[in-house]
């Protein structure tokens, strides 16, 4: 039986081949009559194929588009540069606030600390009571509310003199 | 086969001139779309991805560290785009739940229905149209596409013997010959 070395056609076709392959492939194609047909096919199948995506004609103004399309994509760009440089100076106005006013700011947020612990504890009373101290409860919690909110402003007043 | 002109409109590009930039895709625009054509179906998908190839050249341009491989870059970055797109459209074909008629389609040609290249082209496999196009296309040689696919040169061989065979099969010569 015949091998035919049909794989080889095709590198044979694109001048693919070392001297002795293509050697081979050419004494066999002597004697093959279907190899030569295949051979034959490709051959016309290729130039097809090349024709056929020569004819496609590529968008005329491609690179206006591309170039409209690049100038509009650095505004984003300018935009996002904005929006850096923004965060920074907001970050620095932070810190040298923070630089100058540590102790002022360790005060308020002791004493707003303060503040929510007293809410969360009335809170939880409203919720949890029983009908009849209900009253009570609310009475507490809103002393204790008042306490906490002059004590912050107490706070707030003798560190801003 | 890389000419002087060419490399400087490349190193005029990369230093960010916008002129030669233009000049850079007015060359390569014919390469890149015809190949995003073929491996795609459809002229609309193609220019979309052009443009987009080349938005992307612009702004890697930079990255470039030979220009006589430009070519096979280019192509590189146009073929990545071609196959998300097609792996986006297979995906919404699946979401549309219309897979039983292109599979039979597929399968089972029509043995009198004559078919264009173009078509029997787009019942190839992703692999087989690309080689194809890589090669009697755009040209390029065995070794070119080799480095392009990232693929062994005996892979580039039995592959595009294989594409060869399966378009000629879909464009019905099997058994005329
Ligand atoms: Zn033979």
């Amino acid at each position: 039986m015949i091998e035919h070395p049909e794989d080889q056609l095709s590198a044979y076709l694109d001048d693919e081949l070392n001297a002795e392959e293509r050697q081979r492939v050419e004494d066999h194609i002597e004697e093959c009559e279907s190899c030569q047909a295949l051979l034959e096919d490709l051959l016309v199948m290729q130039s097809e194929l090349a024709q056929t995506f020569r004819q496609i004609q590529e968008p005329a103004h491609l690179e206006v588009r591309v170039l409209q399309s690049i100038s509009e994509e650095k505004i984003p760009t300018a935009a996002e540069k904005g929006w850096a440089f923004g965060f920074l100076m907001m970050v620095l106005t932070f810190g040298i606030f923070w630089f100058l006013s540590g102790s002022v700011l360790v005060k308020l947020i002791h004493g707003l600390l303060k503040l929510t612990a007293a809410m969360v504890y009335a809170a939880s009373h409203f919720i949890l009571s029983v009908p009849v101290l209900t009253g009570l409860t609310v009475v507490l919690s809103s002393v204790i509310l008042a306490v906490s909110a002059y004590s912050l402003r107490r706070l707030l007043q003798t560190t801003a003199n | 086969m890389v000419d002087e002109e060419l490399n400087h409109i490349i190193h005029r590009a990369r230093r960010g001139d916008k002129e030669a930039f233009a000049q850079l895709v007015n060359r390569y625009k014919g390469h890149v779309y015809r190949y995003a054509a073929g491996m795609l179906g459809d002229r609309m998908d193609a220019e979309d991805v052009s443009q987009e190839a080349f938005i992307k050249v612009y702004y890697s341009l930079s990255g470039l560290d030979n220009e006589y491989a430009f070519s096979s870059w280019i192509i590189r970055i146009v073929s990545n785009l071609c196959k998300d797109r097609l792996k986006k459209r297979a995906k919404e074909q699946r979401l549309r739940d219309e897979p039983d008629e292109a599979i039979a389609d597929r399968h089972l040609p029509d043995p009198l229905e004559k078919l264009s290249i173009e078509e029997a082209m787009a019942r190839l496999t992703v692999d087989h149209r690309e080689i194809l196009l890589l090669h009697e296309v755009q040209g390029y040689r065995y070794e070119e596409i080799a480095d392009i696919l990232e693929v062994p040169l005996g892979t580039v061989k039995s592959r595009l013997f294989a594409a060869r065979m399966a378009l000629r099969k879909e464009l019905g010569k099997e058994d005329r010959g």
